[in-house]
């Protein structure tokens, strides 16, 4: 079978695109540069320096100027402005976004086709997932000997948080930004998404909200951890101003993304396709597109809370004034809580349709699945405050909260269930993204009752505030997410590229990461046991042995991830072909050719059944 | 999956890409209904924030707080009086417990009249087009719509002016602070100019094009769209009217 | 704690027993594409029993922790040893109620043995961790208001008071000692502690 990797089709030169012709990256740097350097110089002279907030007026503007060049300089805001003045796309425009006959050049600017969306958040996602991993790193190696011997403490503190904001956003976007963007459409039997426009707008809003995390790190970052808690925010410099605006500007990223993925699903299905033959993925995707639609305005009013209580002087977590961080506790935690399960269930529904493609057999009880992760979602949204069990903000609902956060559990276990259901008597092909699978079980497991013991108020009164919620969390996000989001890389990679994850390479960052997994948390439970506070730059000697054991399974996952990362990097044009369905599946996205044309289907296919049927192998005619 | 591909082809003629006006429709006013929900869940939370603090009444300071009455209060001075005075001064008083009182109820539903009244001469505009068939009217009522927001974005300005702030030391520096409820109502009010603001470049959008002919009698969904949103903005002023014109003193 | 690692540890062994049962039996050998499986697409008997038996231990370790809260949470008895916590950057300070009216300050925590003690816990600066592992109690101290928690020491001895809430700078050194002492001995110390009116 051949593998055309480009369209051969002759260069035609189009008129369309208007501005766009000439708007990429670089012009979006520099604008958003050029943005942002206005705005200081505007807002440095306007504004009396002698005031206390002024320093926080002037970075916030600042970072508002980078956002708005940015947006200009990518070309996000041609569409508004045409649409102020009466002027539409026409259908040359249409097709030069969407990159017709581009080549390479498409990847790098503010392109409508979903596919070229995908890719860049695949990119977006190993960029945040590295700068995040060096920050791991660096934590890891100053705690592996007790006393602060490499960085001080200022600059341990400012690690912490970064890298958890960091990992945060990469694995909000790890399933949902590549496969929610690439695949998801295309199961549907539709042409592109709902609102290719809006598409990669939230694509190039992240790229621009990590360009103000990342500037954070560089003005002194944030000393408080990711959580960033009132009212120490108020000690912290103005890293914590960009921190905030970066929050802002990633929930426009975020919600533009849910509404396109909803009404997608919703209104573009091809005919037959009925909500239950629809691979179980796409089920993933619209779920957590509406818990995170429900839980990130939460997170953005608290960064605006956090913005106005520092350059206005507002009260809403000063005592003095009548505000208390209790406020700031609660609205961070009501997004917080439901936002693990927007990372989770996108990496969960990806690893339900890898069981069900490498067992060769149908997703086992598919309405539970959809129950499942339904009923996941729904309960999230009530559980918030076992994050506050200790903060004594409201003895009497501790009860309360603790029936709602351990009931969690049953909905959790269906997962289990359902992956355990499909791979039962099935004819397992022990290929990569089956291996990671394997590797998402037995973390899960731990995760998910680690979980439990924290959700019980007496233990949690021991436990709070200790490394083995360090070590919970990082079982469900490296052990669990991390682990469904290769599967589904090393899944789909092959209708992306053409070629296969080298299976060698990823067998041995698997191993790597997944021993590196048991070796770095477990360790890290151990610390926590024996009472080691969390965001600790330096621990007591009782600890020692604990934190060089975690420091060293931390070297093993950074090589299992460095492995990984030169694998995709390398087999991206020079792996082993594989031809456009691989794995014998039979959801839409393997029956169009790889790559996909332009608008996915020439004609768009009439679906009878569901995915699931491995009996015959379907083909588009 | 079985896969017929002979049934299904595009109804229309241009390459067979280019979908009609009323299936684009569909999507968009799903879009519109996740959007608002997401509005009314951010309202939610900024009610949330509202009532909570009042409940909490940290030390007792919703509506007080320790410090020198500024500009806006009975008695009071301006940032560089106080920084002269009090801050560097000589003869500096103690801080007191400064009381504040609610905003104007008066100006607060103003505003609002004001955000309804615009939302009804857009809702009278998206008739005239659709009912009526009558354009003209149409672009006439969006900009008496988009004029009429930029008022309540005036009013909306003023009441920020009015919001009472207090000349307190906080972490070793001077400012000019506010109390929890004039906090609530400044981020209630801010979120209400950010609204009205977008209002009022989707009313201008409405007139520019219906002006130039992108909207016209066959082609009148965007109109709708808009309308959709503005009643929410304006159903939304009301909401907050009632609670913080009702709920505000702690008696 | 025990209760839960006893309930957790058969739900942990049989999801690993049936993974590596399937990875066992069922793994494709051989290269090619593996023929289809059975398509098994439901199994409602499946799905009753499993969601039955999470709901079952579910209820019972809420049943369990419930229980366990209402103890912790009892009100304190009638005669408490009351001691005012008071954190700050970095550092924890005690006030106790010294003989005729007077305060006593520490630095370091001293209980009695065998007598409830609350503690009424404050914050001046920003959010601290109240923590003392030993006697598994915790809450937060906060800045404008109080937090309460109560705890009877049944052991002489030393014990941590260390800080879990992030709290700046030198949240990692924010330590300090506690002592159990007998009745007679903390009585001994209260006295002679300097005492402020």
């Amino acid at each position: 079978m051949t593998t055309t990797l480009e369209h051969k089709a002759p260069v035609i030169k189009h008129e369309g695109g208007g501005l766009a012709r000439h708007q990429n990256f670089l012009t979006a740097m520099i604008g958003g540069i050029a943005g942002a350097f206005i705005a200081w110089a505007i807002a440095h002279h306007l504004l009396d320096q002698n005031v206390r907030t002024t320093s926080d007026a002037v970075a916030v503007l600042t970072g508002c100027g980078w956002i708005v060049g940015f947006w200009f300089g990518i070309g996000a805001l041609n569409a508004p402005f045409a649409w102020l003045i009466g002027k539409d796309q026409t259908r040359q425009d249409q097709l030069y976004y969407a990159g017709e006959d581009q080549g390479t050049k498409r990847y790098w600017k503010y392109c409508t086709d979903h596919k070229v969306v995908g890719v860049q958040y695949i990119v977006m996602t190993m960029v945040l997932l590295g700068a995040g991993g060096i920050l791991a790193m660096a934590i890891r190696t100053e705690l592996i000997f007790p006393g602060n011997h490499f960085v001080n403490q200022q600059v341990y503190n400012g690690f912490i948080a970064v890298h958890g904001m960091l990992m945060i956003l990469a694995l909000i976007v790890a399933v949902a930004g590549p496969w929610g963007n690439f695949v998801v459409p295309i199961m549907c039997g539709a042409k592109d998404m709902a609102f290719p426009r809006l598409n990669a707008l939230s694509l190039w809003t992240l790229v621009g909200a990590a360009g103000l995390l990342l500037t954070t790190l560089a003005v002194g970052s944030l000393t408080m951890g990711w959580v960033v808690l009132a009212p120490i925010t108020d000690q912290a410099g103005v890293g914590m101003d960009f921190f905030a605006l970066a929050i802002l500007v990633f929930t426009v990223s975020t919600t533009v993304a849910g509404v396109n993925t909803i009404c997608t699903v919703f209104t573009m299905r091809t005919k037959g396709m009925t909500l239950e033959r629809l691979p179980i993925m796409v089920w993933g995707a619209i779920i957590a597109a509406a818990l995170g639609l429900y839980a990130f305005p939460y997170f953005s009013l608290v960064e605006a809370l956090q913005i106005l209580d520092r350059t206005f002087s507002t009260s809403f977590f000063v005592g003095n004034g009548g505000g208390t961080g209790w406020l700031q506790a609660n609205l961070f935690w009501l997004m917080g809580h439901p936002e693990v399960y927007v990372i989770l269930i996108p990496a969960v529904a990806a690893l339900f349709e890898i069981a069900a493609v490498m067992a060769r057999k149908p997703v086992f009880s598919y309405r539970t699945a959809v129950a499942g992760m339904t009923g996941l979602a729904g309960l999230s949204i009530l559980v918030w405050a076992h994050h506050m069990f200790t903060t004594g903000w409201a003895p009497t609902l501790g009860g309360p909260f603790m029936v709602t956060t351990e009931l969690i559990s049953i909905p959790t276990g269906l997962f289990f269930l359902v992956l355990i259901g499909t791979l039962w008597r099935g004819n397992i092909w022990m290929k990569l993204p089956t291996v990671w699978m394997f590797g998402f079980i037995a973390n899960f497991i731990i995760a998910g009752i680690t979980g439990i013991y924290l959700s019980d108020i007496p233990i949690d009164n021991q436990l709070h505030g200790t490394m083995f919620v360090t070590a919970h969390f990082h079982y469900v996000f490296v052990g669990s997410v991390l682990f469904g989001a290769i599967a589904a890389l090393a899944f789909w990679y092959p209708k992306v590229t053409g070629r296969f994850l080298d299976e060698k390479l990823g067998r041995i960052s698997f191993w790597l990461a997944f021993i590196g997994v048991q070796v770095t948390f477990m360790s890290m439970f151990v610390s926590g046991l024996r009472g080691m506070p969390r965001r600790y730059s330096s621990y007591a000697f009782i600890f020692e042995h604990t934190n060089f054991i975690t420091t060293i399974g931390a070297y093993m996952i950074m090589a299992g991830m460095l492995v990984l990362g030169g694998a995709v990097i390398y087999c991206w044009n020079h792996g082993e072909p594989s031809g456009s369905n691989p794995w014998h599946a039979n959801s839409l996205e393997w029956l169009v050719s790889t790559p996909p044309p332009l608008e996915n289907f020439d004609v768009l296919p009439v679906i009878t059944e569901d995915p699931y049927n491995f009996e015959k192998e379907m083909v588009l005619s | 999956m079985s896969i017929d591909t002979h049934a299904h082809h595009d109804a229309h003629a241009d390459g067979g890409h280019h979908e009609p006006p009323e299936v684009v429709d569909v999507r968009q006013r799903m879009s519109i209904w996740l959007f608002i929900a997401g509005d009314a869940l951010t309202l939610a939370a900024l009610v949330f924030t509202y009532l909570y603090l009042r409940g909490v009444n940290t030390s007792g300071h919703w509506m007080s707080m320790l410090g020198y009455p500024g500009p806006q209060l009975a008695g009071g001075h301006s940032w560089a009086f106080y920084d002269a005075n009090v801050f560097n001064g000589t003869n500096p008083a103690a801080p007191t417990t400064i009381v504040t009182g609610p905003l104007s109820a008066g100006l607060n539903w103003l505003g609002t009249a004001v955000t309804a009244i615009s939302a009804g001469f857009i809702w009278s505009a998206e008739r005239a087009l659709r009912v009526a068939k009558n354009k003209s009217a149409f672009t006439m009522l969006a900009a008496l719509g988009t004029i009429v927001a930029f008022v309540a974005i005036l009013i909306s300005f003023h009441q920020l002016s009015l919001i009472p702030q207090i000349y307190s030391i906080h972490n070793d520096s001077a400012v000019m602070a506010f109390t929890a409820y004039g906090s609530s109502m400044m981020i209630i009010i801010g979120a209400a100019i950010v609204h009205l603001m977008l209002l009022g470049f989707l009313g201008l959008g409405l007139t520019l094009r219906s002006a130039r002919g992108a909207i016209n009698v066959e082609n009148w969904y965007q109109s709708r769209l808009v309308r959709m949103f503005w009643v929410w903005v304006a159903i939304s002023a009301v909401a907050t009217s009632a609670l913080t014109t009702t709920i505000n003193t702690i008696h | 704690m025990v209760v839960f690692s006893v309930s957790a540890a058969p739900v942990a062994a049989g999801v690993y027993a049936a993974t590596l049962y399937i990875m066992r039996n069922w793994a494709h050998k051989g290269d090619g594409v593996p023929a289809a499986a059975p398509a098994i697409r439901e199994s409602a008997k499946t799905v009753i029993t499993w969601t039955l038996t999470s709901v079952i231990l579910t209820v019972f370790l809420l049943i369990w922790g419930l229980g366990a809260l209402a103890v912790d949470n009892s009100g304190a008895s009638s005669n408490p040893l009351v001691v005012n916590v008071t954190g700050q950057q970095w550092v924890w300070s005690f006030q106790y109620a010294g003989p005729n009216g007077t305060k006593v300050e520490s630095h370091d925590l001293y209980l009695p043995e065998g007598q409830e003690v609350v503690f009424h816990i404050t914050s001046v600066d920003v959010t601290h961790g109240f923590w003392l592992p030993q006697m598994g109690v915790q809450v937060d101290a906060n800045e404008g208001t109080f937090t309460e928690i109560h705890t009877t020491p049944n052991k002489l001895g030393t014990f941590d008071v260390r800080c879990t809430q992030f709290c700046g700078l030198n949240h990692a050194y924010m330590v300090t000692q506690g002592h159990v002492l007998t009745p007679s001995a903390f009585t001994t110390w209260l006295n002679s502690q300097p005492a402020r009116s």
